[in-house]
C-alpha cells in the first residue's frame, strides 16, 4: 500500500534563475521525508554539483505536536561525506502549505538575490538592499516589502568575513540553523534568503480520531515535569544544579531562572504546534537583544555581564556570535576574537566538553551526541535516566547490553524524528514523544501502519554508507579516557576503554552491522 | 455556556496549535487559512496577538450583511455566518472593528469562530493559557485582578 504523501520537490537554479517542480511520490514511499529525501538525493547527484537541499517531514503542518523541524544537507567536501542541520521555526510548515516537501538550491547567482516562492510561482528579486542586514531584519524586510505576514524565511545575517566559514542561517529571522557553515553555502550561491508561502492545507480523514489522539500528547508534554520546568524557568540548564554544563558562575542568584524571568525575559515563542516553547526573548538594559532556543548562552553572556560590566561588549558578543558561529566549533577562536577585538580578557569557563578542542555534539554522524556523551561518560545519572527513559537501578543501566540497547534506541528514535520532522527536544533531551506515539500518528493520518524503525535503520545505514564510516570513526577521543570528568557522578573518573569497545560490539550486532561497524546491506 | 475567548496576548507564544486544530476540527483541514481564529505576530519584538470574534453584544457586521448572513446562536452567542445565505461580500470584515471575520479559501464565504458548540478546541490545544474561554464579564474581572497583581506585589511583597 503507498502511503497518500503527493508533495514535490521545487529546484532553485540560482544561475538561470528559474525553478523546477518534480513529484516525488516514489521517493516519499522509501525515504519518507526530511533527512531521508535530503540524503537521498544527494546519494543521486554528482558531489561536484554545489548542492544544498533541504527538507521537511511528513508530520509538519499537520497540527502533531512539536512537528515543526526541517533539514538541510550538502555533501561537505572538506569532511568527504554528506552533513546536515536541523531547524525549527515555521519554515517547513510554510513549506508545506505551498505544496513542497523538498527544496533544492543549484546554480551561483552573479548578484545578491532573495528567492520568493508562493505557491507554484517562484520570483528572484534582486537583494542589495539587504546586504547589511541581519537575519531577523531580512526577515522583517521580506514581509514587509511583499506585504504578506504569513510569509515564512530563512535567511543568512551579516557576518564578518573572517567568519564566513562558520556563518550560519536563521529560521524565521530568529532560530538558527546552526551546524556546518550553511551560511556560506547561500553566500556562494548569491542566496541572501528564501522567503515561502502557501494556501494548500492537509486533508485529515479521521480529523476526531487525530484531534482526540493529539491532544492527549498536547496534555502527555504539558504536564511533564522537565516541560514544566522549561517553561517556567526558561531554560534545561537551569534543571543543572551540579553545573555540569559549566556556568560561568555557581552563585544561584547569578545563573537562576529567577534572575532570568526578572531581569532578561522579554517575551516568549514558540515552533508551530509545539507546547514546549522554549524560544526565549531576551532583553539586557534595555537593548533589544537576542531572541531563539539558545537561551543558555544569551543567559550565560548575562551572568559575565555583572561579573565583568561588560554589558556592551557582550551585546556586541551576543549579535556575533549568533550571526556567524556555530557555538558547538568555535566557541574558543570566537571568543578570541572577541578578546583582541575589544582588547578583554575572557575566562574559559563555558568549554565543558574538552575533546582536542572539538566536542563531540559536532560529530557529523549524531551518533554520539551530548546526550550520549552524558550516558556514556556517566557524567549524570539523572541525566541519562532522562535520555533513555529507563528505569532499571543504577548498577544495571550500565551494563553492555543496556548501553548497547539504550544507543539504538536513541539512534533509532532520533534519526526517525529527523525524517518525519520532530523538535529533538521532546524525543532525546526531554524524552516525552516515543516512536509509538510516532507510529500512531503517523497510522492516524496517513492510513498505514508503516514499519518506521526500519525507514530509520535504513536511512542509518544509507548514512553510514555514503560517509564510508566505519568502527574507527566511532571511537571515542582519547582525552575521554585519560582525563577524568570533571562534574557529576563520575567526577575524578574517566571512561573505561574496554568498557566502550564492547557496547561498540554489541551494538554493531543489534545493528546488523559487521565488527568493524559496516552495514551491510 | 455562553462565553467569550478571552485572550491574553502576554501569555501568546505564536504557536499556531489553535489556528491549525480550529482548521481541523471545522473543515478537517491542516490550514492556518482555514482558522477561525488567527494570531498577529510582530516577530521582531516577540509580541504576539491571538484575533477572534468577540461576540459583540450589537455586532455591526451582523447589521451591515446585506444577505442577512450574519446570525447568532441563541445557545451559545455565538455569531456566526450562515454560508447558504453568504454571499462572500465581505462587508462584515470591513465592518468589524477587530476584522474578526475571514475569507475561507475553500467555500470563499466568511468565516468566523463558532465556540465549537460551546466547548472551543482552540483553547484546549492552548498550553500557554493565552486563550481561554469564559463568561464576558470574567474578562474584565480577570484584566482587573491581573492589574491589582503588581500592586499586591508592591504593598505585600
Amino acid at each position: 500500500m503507498s502511503l497518500p504523501l503527493k508533495w514535490s520537490r521545487l529546484i532553485l537554479d540560482m544561475k538561470e534563475k528559474k525553478s523546477y517542480i518534480e513529484n516525488i511520490e516514489n521517493e516519499v514511499q522509501e525515504y519518507i521525508g526530511g533527512k531521508g529525501l535530503n540524503l537521498y538525493y544527494l546519494n543521486h547527484v554528482s558531489m561536484d554539483e554545489d548542492i544544498a537541499v533541504i527538507s521537511t517531514g511528513p508530520l509538519v503542518g499537520t497540527g502533531f505536536p512539536c512537528a515543526s523541524f526541517s533539514y538541510i544537507s550538502k555533501y561537505d567536501k572538506k569532511l568527504g561525506y554528506p552533513v546536515t542541520s536541523c531547524f525549527g521555526g515555521g519554515f517547513g510548515l510554510s513549506m508545506k502549505m505551498a505544496g513542497f516537501v523538498q527544496i533544492v538550491l543549484k546554480g551561483k547567482s552573479k548578484g545578491l538575490l532573495y528567492v520568493f516562492v508562493d505557491n507554484e510561482k517562484v520570483s528572484f528579486h534582486e537583494a542589495s538592499a539587504l546586504k547589511d542586514k541581519n537575519a531577523l531584519l531580512t526577515d522583517t524586510y521580506i514581509r514587509e516589502e511583499l506585504d504578506d505576514r504569513d510569509i515564512e524565511t530563512i535567511s543568512i545575517g551579516n557576518p564578518p568575513v573572517d567568519f564566513l566559514d562558520h556563518a550560519i542561517l536563521f529560521s524565521s529571522g530568529n532560530w538558527p540553523i546552526n551546524r556546518f557553515g550553511f551560511g556560506k553555502d547561500f553566500i556562494e550561491k548569491g542566496l541572501k534568503a528564501i522567503g515561502i508561502r502557501g494556501d494548500k492545507g492537509f486533508n485529515i480523514e479521521a480529523k476526531d480520531k487525530f484531534l482526540g489522539y493529539i491532544s492527549n500528547l498536547f496534555r502527555k508534554i504539558s504536564e511533564d515535569n522537565i516541560v514544566k520546568t522549561i517553561k517556567n524557568k526558561g531554560s534545561l540548564a537551569f534543571l543543572d544544579k551540579k553545573n555540569v554544563y559549566g556556568f560561568p558562575s555557581n552563585i544561584p542568584e547569578e545563573i537562576s531562572g529567577k534572575t532570568y524571568l526578572k531581569f532578561f525575559e522579554a517575551g516568549r515563542e514558540a515552533c508551530p504546534s509545539c507546547p514546549i516553547g522554549c524560544g526565549k526573548f531576551t532583553n539586557i538594559n534595555g537593548i533589544a537583544s537576542s531572541s531563539g532556543p539558545l537561551f543558555e548562552e544569551v543567559l550565560f553572556l548575562a551572568a559575565h555581564m555583572k561579573e565583568k560590566k561588560l554589558d556592551t561588549i557582550l551585546m556586541e558578543a551576543i549579535r556575533m556570535r549568533r550571526e556567524c558561529i556555530d557555538p558547538f566549533i568555535l566557541f574558543t577562536e570566537y571568543r578570541d576574537a572577541i578578546a583582541k577585538i575589544h582588547n578583554i580578557e575572557i575566562e574559559e569557563r563555558y568549554n565543558t566538553f574538552k575533546v582536542k578542542g572539538m566536542p563531540l555534539s559536532f560529530d557529523p554522524r549524531r551518533l554520539i551526541d551530548l546526550s550520549l556523551y552524558c550516558a556514556f561518560t556517566i557524567q549524570d545519572y539523572d541525566y541519562f535516566q532522562l535520555c533513555i527513559g529507563m528505569d532499571a537501578p543504577q548498577e544495571d543501566a550500565f551494563n553492555k547490553e543496556n548501553r548497547a540497547t539504550s544507543l539504538k534506541k536513541i539512534l533509532i528514535i532520533k534519526t526517525l524524528s529527523d525524517m518525519l520532522g520532530i523538535c529533538p527536544l521532546p524525543i532525546s533531551r526531554v524524552p516525552v514523544i516515543t516512536v509509538e506515539d510516532l507510529k500512531e500518528g503517523f497510522k492516524i493520518l496517513f492510513g498505514d501502519e508503516v514499519a518506521l524503525e526500519v525507514k530509520a535503520k535504513g536511512l542509518v545505514d544509507m548514512e553510514r554508507k555514503m560517509g564510508h564510516f566505519s568502527k574507527m570513526d566511532d571511537m571515542l577521543d582519547d582525552t575521554l579516557y585519560e582525563v577524568p570528568t570533571e562534574y557529576g557522578d563520575m567526577a575524578g573518573k574517566y571512561l573505561d576503554r574496554s568498557m566502550w569497545e564492547d557496547t561498540l560490539n554489541r551494538f554493531y550486532e543489534m545493528m546488523e552491522w559487521d565488527s568493524q561497524g559496516r552495514p551491510q546491506r | 455556556m455562553e462565553g467569550i475567548i478571552a485572550v491574553n496576548p502576554e501569555k501568546c507564544t505564536n504557536c499556531k496549535a489553535c489556528e491549525i486544530t480550529c482548521s481541523i476540527y471545522h473543515d478537517g483541514k491542516a490550514s492556518i487559512h482555514n482558522s477561525r481564529i488567527r494570531v498577529q505576530a510582530w516577530k521582531d519584538v516577540g509580541a504576539y496577538f491571538p484575533v477572534v470574534c468577540q461576540n459583540c453584544d450589537k455586532p455591526a457586521c451582523i447589521e451591515i450583511c446585506p444577505t442577512k448572513a450574519r446570525i447568532r446562536i441563541e445557545s451559545t452567542g455565538a455569531v456566526v455566518t450562515d454560508i447558504d445565505v453568504c454571499v462572500g461580500c465581505k462587508s462584515c470584515i470591513y465592518a468589524c472593528p477587530f476584522a474578526a471575520p475571514s475569507i475561507n479559501p475553500d467555500t470563499k464565504k466568511t468565516m468566523t469562530c463558532d465556540l465549537c458548540g460551546g466547548d472551543p478546541v482552540c483553547v484546549k490545544f492552548c498550553k500557554y493559557n493565552a486563550i481561554s474561554f469564559v463568561p464576558s464579564y470574567k474578562v474584565a474581572v480577570n484584566k482587573k485582578r491581573a492589574h491589582s497583581e503588581v500592586l499586591k506585589k508592591a504593598l505585600k511583597g
